[in-house]
C-alpha cells in the first residue's frame, strides 16, 4: 500500500498555475514509437503524441518541452513530477487509478500480428506461443483478458528490441496498435509478419497528475475545442492514417 | 495475479532511479485512502426491487450490487456493502458513511447541494400508479388526495400532479401498495422498473400505471469535495458504456436496451 500525500496542487509550482509561470508545458512523450512518437530527419520530436502536445500547449498560451522517456515509464515519471502531463495514455482502469485522464484524443484498434511460419487465425490458436509487445502503451492487460493463460507475454521497451525478439524466434506473435503496429511491419519486412485480428479497440488520452483538476478541466476544453473543429480527425487522419470517429467528452 | 502466470522479461523497472517521494503520489482524499487501505465502501438498495433486494439467504443481490462489485473490481480493492434504506442513501453519501452510492440515484436538483454526481448513465420514467380498485380517470382527480412517493426531492420534483395534492413519503413499497389498495391514497410515484415488479408481486392490488410523469436520469453520488474519486468513477462510467457492461446489466434487471443520456 501507498502513503499518500497531498495532492501536488498543493505543493509551489504544480498545476496549472506552475505551467502558466513557467511559460512552459512538458510533455512526457515516447520518441521511439512511429507514428505516435518519433523524432523527424532533423531530429526533431514527430508524431501523433506530440501534434497533440503542441495543440495543447498553443491552446494554454506556452512553450512545449518534450521528454522522451520509455513508454513503459511514463507514468511514473509523470507521478514523480518530472513532467505535467503524460501524452499516449490508455484509457483503462489500471490507468485511472494511477492519474487524472482527460478526454480521448485517439482511438486505436489493438492488434495481433504473426510469423508467416505459423497458423494463428484466432486468440484461442495462441496457446504456448509467446507474444511480444510494447510496455505502457496499455497492451498487457488486453492481452490477458483475451490470449489464452498458456500464451506467454513477453514486453519490450522499444520496437526495436520487440522486432529482434521477433526475428530471433523469441516471440511467434507481436501485439501492437494498429497505427503501430503499420509502422512496425514496414520497418521491419524482413520479420515476415502478417496482420491477424484485431484483439480490441481503446482510446488514448492525456495523463494528469492528481489533484490538478484546474489543468484536467484546461485539457479537456482544449480537447473539446480541437475536436470540434477537425483538427484532432485532420492530425489522425495524416500522421496515424485513420480518421477519428466521433470521440466521447467527459 | 495474472501475471505471475506469464513470463516477463526482467525490464528495467521502471520506477529504478526514481526518488522515493514518486513511489507516493496517489490520489489524495477518499479515493486516496480506499486505495490505500483496499477496501471501498459502497452503500446500495436493499428494498427497491429491481435495484437491490436481500434474498432468501440474506445476500444482497439485483443491479446496484453488481454495480457495487464491479467498480470495486475496478478500484482493485476488497468491497463492503452496505445496505441503505432509499430515504437514506442521499445522507449516507453526504455524511461519509458510505464512499459512495452506487445507486441508480435520480438526479434531483435539491440532491446536487449534498452529494456530487457522477455523469448520467441511466434514465428512468417515473410512474403515477394507481389501484384499480379505487379507479382514477384523470390526474386532475388527485386533487386534495394522497400521492406516495419514495423520496420527498424526488416526489417534490416532478411535474404534472396537481398543486393542492397531498404528497406524502412512503420509504417502503408494501405499505405503499397496501395504502392504495385500501383507498387511503390515491396514487403511487414509482420508477417503471419497481413498477412491474410490484405488480406481479401483489396482484391483487391490481395496480396500472395512468401516466409518465417524467424520464429522469440517474448516477453514482459521492461525498462533496471529492474531484478525484468523481474523475475515477466518471472514467468507469465512460469505460463501462463501452464495453457493453452498462447495456448488459440495464437489459438483464430493468428490461431493454439502455436509453441515450446527455453527459454533464
Amino acid at each position: 500500500m501507498l502513503p499518500f500525500k497531498a495532492a501536488p496542487a498543493d505543493e509551489p509550482g504544480g498545476g496549472l498555475r506552475g505551467i502558466l509561470d513557467r511559460r512552459q508545458l512538458r510533455i512526457l512523450v515516447s520518441l521511439e514509437v512511429p507514428p505516435f512518437g518519433y523524432r523527424d530527419s532533423s531530429g526533431e520530436p514527430s508524431g501523433f503524441d506530440v501534434a497533440i502536445g503542441r495543440l495543447l500547449a498553443e491552446g494554454l498560451g506556452v512553450r512545449p518541452v518534450f521528454q522522451d522517456v520509455l513508454p513503459g515509464e511514463r507514468l511514473a515519471r509523470l507521478l514523480a513530477g518530472e513532467a505535467d502531463v503524460a501524452g499516449n495514455v490508455t484509457l483503462s482502469m489500471e490507468n485511472a487509478r494511477r492519474v487524472l485522464l482527460t478526454s480521448p484524443v485517439s482511438r486505436a484498434d489493438i492488434v495481433l500480428a504473426a510469423s508467416v511460419r505459423h497458423t494463428l487465425r484466432r486468440p484461442t490458436d495462441l496457446e504456448d506461443h509467446p507474444v511480444g509487445m510494447l510496455a505502457g502503451a496499455g497492451l498487457e492487460s488486453v492481452a490477458q483478458e483475451i490470449l489464452p493463460a498458456s500464451a506467454p507475454i513477453l514486453i519490450y521497451e522499444t520496437t526495436a528490441a520487440l522486432a529482434a525478439a521477433a526475428e530471433q524466434r523469441l516471440v511467434h506473435a507481436v501485439v501492437l496498435h494498429r497505427p503501430v503496429m503499420q509502422r512496425f511491419l514496414l520497418d521491419f519486412p524482413g520479420l515476415e509478419l502478417t496482420h491477424r485480428f484485431v484483439l480490441a479497440r481503446r482510446w488514448t488520452s492525456v495523463g494528469v497528475r492528481f489533484g490538478e483538476h484546474d489543468l484536467l478541466r484546461a485539457l479537456n476544453s482544449l480537447i473539446f475545442i480541437a475536436r470540434r473543429g477537425g483538427m484532432v480527425s485532420a492530425l489522425s487522419e495524416a500522421i496515424l492514417g485513420t480518421p477519428q470517429a466521433e470521440l466521447p467528452s467527459f | 495475479m495474472a501475471f505471475a502466470r506469464r513470463a516477463l522479461l526482467a525490464l528495467p523497472s521502471a520506477l529504478a532511479g526514481l526518488p522515493a517521494a514518486a513511489m507516493a503520489r496517489a490520489p489524495g482524499g477518499a479515493l486516496g485512502r480506499i486505495l490505500a487501505e483496499g477496501r471501498v465502501r459502497i452503500g446500495v438498495a436493499h428494498d427497491i426491487p429491481p435495484y437491490g433486494l436481500i434474498n432468501e439467504a440474506g445476500e444482497l443481490i439485483r443491479l446496484e450490487v453488481d454495480l457495487a462489485r464491479d467498480l470495486a473490481r475496478s478500484l482493485g480493492v476488497e468491497l463492503e456493502l452496505v445496505p441503505l434504506p432509499v430515504g437514506e442513501r442521499i445522507a449516507a453519501v453526504a455524511l461519509r458513511h458510505v464512499d459512495m452510492a452506487a445507486a441508480a440515484l435520480i438526479m434531483s436538483p435539491g440532491r446536487l447541494l449534498r452529494v456530487a454526481f457522477t455523469h448520467a448513465y441511466g434514465q428512468v420514467a417515473m410512474l403515477l400508479v394507481t389501484s384499480a380498485l379505487h379507479p382514477l380517470s384523470s390526474v386532475a382527480e388527485l386533487s386534495g388526495r394522497r400521492v406516495l412517493g419514495m423520496s420527498a426531492p424526488l416526489i417534490a420534483a416532478l411535474p404534472a400532479l396537481p398543486p393542492d395534492s397531498i404528497l406524502a413519503v412512503e420509504a417502503e413499497l408494501t405499505r405503499g401498495v397496501a395504502a392504495l389498495a385500501a383507498g387511503e391514497a390515491a396514487a403511487l410515484v414509482v420508477a417503471a422498473p419497481t413498477f412491474r415488479h410490484l405488480a406481479l408481486q401483489f396482484p391483487e392490488a391490481q395496480l396500472h400505471p395512468i401516466l409518465t410523469l417524467s424520464e429522469l436520469p440517474y448516477a453514482m453520488a459521492v461525498p462533496l469535495g471529492e474531484p478525484d474519486l468523481l474523475r475515477f468513477l466518471n472514467t468507469w462510467v465512460l469505460l463501462r458504456e463501452e464495453d457493453g457492461t452498462l447495456a448488459s446489466l440495464h437489459e438483464t434487471y430493468l428490461g431493454g436496451p439502455v436509453p441515450d443520456v446527455q453527459r454533464l
